[in-house]
């Protein structure tokens, strides 16, 4: 093998290793954040190092960077468009400039997950120009150890566990580093000119490095010390990767079709979806139910659509009450947000529901409304029948079992589900005789002190490992769709069928609104819904009842409204359904004040000065509290600004030798000396220069003196005849320039920078040396 | 008329010419010169020995003018170096006799040797170009250069020159003695062939009256003004000084500067002349304290760490560009 094709492999190796380099660094982002693409980044790497590799020409590099960042866009956001369609185009162009105008009014909470992501993949692009330069320059050191430290940071500040990807990141970059040495002994030939040398000094490294590693792996080692610098931080007031939504793996609290993958944590988004007026004190809002666990989440069968006639008449289309559940009939108006998604929520069952202009169906096996064409509705106007269940009632034990298209279809679970699950969910339920008991018995566990309601730094299941398994056993730490989904496999266990429901809580109380309804003004209570009240409960099936609602995420109340025997025997009326019975009011401890868990926190804010107003007042003392959603810590940021503010500047003061010099010298070679005003100029600059090499000028001193001072031979004529050019024109005023002079002065400037140079490249040789 | 270049080679000529006798010494030659083209005085304060006289007779001979010698002594009258009118027999009138002082380039060795009264009869023509004697009044040429030398005065048998009179001369000079290898060179030289003797004259008056018209040409722009005024300034304000700088020695220092920059080739002047030439023009015009005394130091080095101190004029400014 010849020594050119040699040095090509060898830089081939080099793109390979920085390539792989970069992979191990931008790995856990994919479990991260929402970018849960492996295959994309991997792409991305390898087409821009290959372009690198090849040396394209910057231009068609940067074109296929940006080529690729919009199909990652697409590829994350607009699935569902064609690729080569304008559409999505124009919506994405539309929602970056959306992005932008919000970053550029202050409200960066705001920005939208594919601003984020935008952002990142601009960044991604940036850092993969930055390799290239590095690569081209040799300074791999820089690249490695920036490696190495995001590595430490993303394992320090998130629940990443990067003690293994570190250990490879730092080998990589050894890697790196031996071979870029080897590299330069064969271009330049310094040390080892013979091909033989190379092998040894190749095996003796690479010797090294693996014992060092085997080592390092091999011998126990002590804990680390200190906790890590989160824990100290937060005492400071300081969160890291709390709340934002791009950082928080996975999803962002809201409402989203796909749940077949669940887990990771949510971030809070206060995009108000709809309003809702409704005539009652409104449960939950229910926008589907899903039926089939998989051990990662929920999926469904192929859906099946049946026409609602044009009366808008659902009657026995969903069929959520049986014959012994009381309702209550009730009215209700949503009008949705331009934000909101195409979806068609209710509450109760609903008797008669109509959109304005448009045909409904319904998806059976979600129960899920939606307009014919799957359109975004304008608004809801809702008939529904509102169900107050009489424990009585589900606490019988004499009821029929369950029918078999109930129990095959509501008692799946994986084949996979582990054992511990199962045993668990037999055993809360077996002290108990009726189902409505057990069903507490499940619910109250998962209310229990044992689990902790949390948004954020939730883990994602681990390839393999059951969802609800992973919260019961290990995490224990989640949020709705984890208590949800753990009741219902809980319940499925023991062999009560049950089913899982998303959409939303009920908002908040905005106060009263006069509307017409079927012609006749009546007096509406008004919620508003936002992204934030995206919700998820369970079901469970009690015969003869239907489907009654249970919710088991601490800190959220039963929708469902559980009427004492006492209360169904006054009769019916809406006083009789807003009083709560004793047993409910035992199952919902704070039922009196807060909807949401939102809304429980602010109410817990105000608590010390306002309680007795809240009470007396009820919901709408939150009103103006609630106006604006997310408030930033201007101080905190301003705080934050400021130390970047200063940590910059303080690195510019101490690096600012070197970077002045550079630019100055570019400066004084670039001036085009078109005018006396331009000489002057760039012969102060040249005096800066001179400075900067530690030499100052007093004030006191002349510019002959000076010149005289810091420079000698070659230079110093060259400075003293710029400085009698310079000196004609400050003290006699002549400033008669040519283009003559202009050329020597160049000349002379050049001299100066040159010799410069060598003489800069001297003190730190030979500072080096010291 | 390619005066410029011309008159630049009239004065390198000069200085070279003068260097001939004098080994080493171009600096002080160079001031002289400057003294002389300022259109001022000088005097030349040495021990006995070192060469004033020679020097200031090289100077003199080197230009083709009338060149008279006053030798001070204790006994000198006013007279004898002004002139007096003498009583013709003959025709029966006064006659005056011009004296030593009537010529173009006056030296007055060991000028404090004599008394104050004989002093001041130089010091009038000096200051007014003007000699009265016998209440006529008598004017001097146009080319009078007076360069006195004199004992430092802790000699004995001297009298010091009155403040008014010294500061009457434009620049004070000292000559030091020579380096090592020119008082080799001096050794060598063969006695009783002292190339003064051969001095011809290389300049006319005519030329020293042109190059000093050109030197009052030499363009001072404000910002060396002020140069000049922050160092006379300083004088003035300065803790060891009793007696500063007068507006006739900023006057002086201007006029020297300017032939300075002259003798440098330039038609404007820098502050390495200012530099150069502040401390022979300042320093003698100045009285220290007692302070001074006892921090040991004098006028000379005084005016020196001033100019070390004052800021120069570097950038040009904003209204210029």
């Amino acid at each position: 093998m010849n020594r050119s094709m040699m040095i090509q492999l060898m830089n081939a190796v080099m793109y390979g290793l920085a390539g792989l380099l970069l992979w191990l660094c931008s790995r856990p982002l994919v479990e991260l954040t929402i970018l849960n693409s492996k295959i994309l980044l991997i792409v991305f790497i390898a087409i821009m190092l290959l372009f690198f590799y090849f040396k394209m020409p910057v231009w068609i590099c940067f074109m296929t960077c940006g080529l690729l960042i919009l199909y990652a866009m697409h590829f994350y956001f607009f699935t569902n468009d064609p690729l080569f369609g304008p559409v999505w185009l124009a919506q994405f162009t539309g929602s970056i400039v959306q992005s932008v105008g919000s970053v550029w009014r202050g409200e960066v909470v705001e920005a939208s997950d594919l601003f984020s992501a935008f952002l990142f993949f601009i960044l991604f692009g940036m850092i993969l120009f930055a390799i290239r330069y590095w690569l081209k320059k040799g300074r791999l050191i820089l690249f490695s150890l920036l490696a190495m430290f995001s590595a430490a940071l993303i394992d320090t500040f998130t629940f990443y566990d990067g003690s293994r990807p570190i250990v490879l990141i730092a080998v990589v970059a050894l890697l790196m580093l031996v071979f870029r040495k080897w590299q330069r002994f064969m271009v330049e030939g310094t040390e080892a000119d013979e091909p033989k040398g190379h092998l040894p000094w190749l095996s003796v490294t690479g010797l090294a490095m693996a014992a060092i590693l085997f080592a390092a792996l091999l011998f126990p080692k002590p804990d680390s010390q200190w906790s890590g610098p989160s824990d100290y931080l937060s005492g400071f007031g300081f969160t890291l990767f709390q709340n934002g939504s791009f950082f928080s793996s996975g999803q962002r609290i809201g409402y989203d079709e796909d749940d077949s993958r669940l887990g990771g944590s949510l971030a809070m988004d206060q995009t108000p979806l709809f309003t809702a007026s409704v005539s009652s004190d409104p449960g939950y809002w229910r926008v589907a139910h899903k039926d089939r666990y998989t051990g990662r989440g929920w999926s469904n069968d192929t859906p099946l659509y049946i026409q609602v006639p044009a009366s808008g008449e659902t009657i026995s289309l969903l069929s959520l009450y049986e014959k012994n559940t009381k309702t209550n009939q009730q009215t209700a108006i949503l009008r949705f947000d331009r934000s909101s998604p195409a979806i068609l929520p209710f509450t109760g069952e609903p008797t008669h529901v109509a959109v304005a202009g448009r045909n409904l169906k319904v998806e059976l096996s979600t129960g899920q409304l939606k307009t014919e064409n799957e359109q975004k509705a304008a608004s809801e106007h809702l008939v529904f029948a509102e169900p107050v269940y009489r424990k009585s009632q589900l606490r019988k034990t004499d009821v029929p079992p369950d029918s078999k298209a109930i129990r095959n279809r509501y008692l799946q679970l994986p084949s996979k589900l582990p054992n511990r699950v199962r045993a668990l969910g037999q055993r809360l339920t077996s002290g108990h005789d009726n189902r409505y008991d057990q069903v507490r018995a499940v619910v109250d566990y998962l209310r229990s002190s044992r689990f902790r309601y949390a948004t954020d730094q939730i883990p994602r299941p681990s390839r393999g490992q059951d969802y609800v398994d992973q919260f019961l056993f290990s995490t224990r730490v989640g949020y709705c769709d984890n208590f949800s989904t753990a009741m219902v496999v809980l319940l499925r266990s023991a062999g009560i069928p049950a089913r899982w429901v998303k959409g939303f809580t009920a908002g908040e109380y905005q106060g009263q609104v006069q509307e017409t309804v079927n012609g006749e003004k009546k007096s509406l209570n008004k919620y508003q819904i936002t992204n934030a009240d995206a919700h998820s409960w369970g079901e469970v099936y009690f015969p003869g009842s239907g489907w009654v609602p249970f919710e088991p995420t601490p800190s959220f109340n039963d929708p469902s409204q559980f009427a004492s025997n006492a209360s169904t025997n006054r009769g019916s009326g809406t006083d009789d359904v807003q009083q709560q019975s004793e047993d409910s009011a035992s199952s919902q401890p704070d039922a009196s004040s807060s909807r949401t868990q939102q809304q429980e926190k602010q109410s817990e804010q105000q608590s010390a000065g306002q309680s007795d107003v809240q009470q007396g007042k009820g919901q709408s003392t939150d009103e103006p509290q609630n106006t604006s959603h997310i408030t930033i810590n201007w101080t905190r940021a301003v705080q934050g600004l400021l130390v970047v503010f200063v940590a910059g500047m303080a690195a510019a003061w101490l690096t600012r030798r070197r970077w002045l010099r550079a630019l100055y010298k570019r400066k004084i070679m670039n001036d085009p000396l078109g005018s006396s005003s331009d000489f002057q100029h760039t012969y102060q600059l040249l005096l800066r220069l001179l400075q900067l090499n530690g030499v100052r000028r007093k004030n006191s001193e002349t510019l002959r003196e000076f010149a005289m001072r810091v420079t000698e031979g070659r230079s110093r004529n060259a400075l003293l005849l710029l400085t009698r050019q310079y000196e004609r024109m400050l003290y006699l005023q002549d400033h008669t320039f040519t283009d003559q002079d202009a050329v020597r002065a160049k000349r002379q400037f050049r001299h100066l920078i040159v010799d410069s140079n060598r003489v800069s490249e001297h003190q730190e040789s030979r500072r080096k040396a010291d | 008329m390619n005066s410029d270049a011309e008159s630049h080679q009239m004065i390198s000529e000069l200085i070279d010419h003068v260097e001939t006798v004098v080994v080493g010494k171009r600096d002080v030659v160079k001031l002289m010169t400057t003294a002389m083209l300022a259109g001022g005085h000088l005097l030349i304060e040495d021990v006995p020995g070192v060469g004033k006289t020679v020097l200031v007779h090289a100077l003199a001979k080197s230009i083709g003018a009338d060149f008279k010698r006053i030798q001070f002594t204790p006994d000198l009258l006013p007279s004898d170096i002004t002139g007096l009118s003498i009583y013709n027999q003959k025709e029966a009138i006064f006659e005056f006799r011009p004296g030593p002082l009537m010529g173009n380039i006056v030296l007055a060795d060991e000028i404090n040797r004599t008394s104050p009264k004989t002093q001041s009869a130089l010091l009038e023509g000096m200051a007014e170009g003007h000699v009265t004697v016998d209440g006529v009044t008598r004017s001097l040429p146009e080319l009078f250069f007076v360069m006195a030398t004199q004992n430092p005065i802790e000699y004995e048998g001297t009298y010091a020159l009155p403040e008014a009179q010294l500061d009457r001369f434009l620049m004070k000079l000292s000559i030091g003695y020579p380096d090592r290898k020119d008082e080799l060179l001096l050794m060598d030289r063969a006695p009783g062939n002292h190339p003064l003797r051969d001095l011809q004259p290389i300049l006319s008056i005519d030329d020293v009256l042109f190059l000093r018209r050109k030197v009052s040409s030499v363009f001072v722009s404000d910002d060396m003004k002020n140069y000049l005024l922050d160092l006379v300034q300083a004088t003035r304000e300065h803790p060891l000084i009793t007696l500063g700088v007068s507006p006739r020695g900023t006057l002086g220092l201007l006029r020297a500067v300017q032939a300075y920059a002259f003798i440098e080739q330039r038609d404007f002047v820098i502050p390495d002349d200012v530099k150069k030439v502040a401390p022979y023009v300042l320093a003698h015009r100045l009285i220290l304290n007692q302070e001074a005394v006892f921090a040991h130091t004098d006028a000379f080095s005084l005016v020196q760490e001033m100019v070390r101190q004052i800021k120069v004029p570097v950038f040009v400014k904003e209204s210029l560009k």
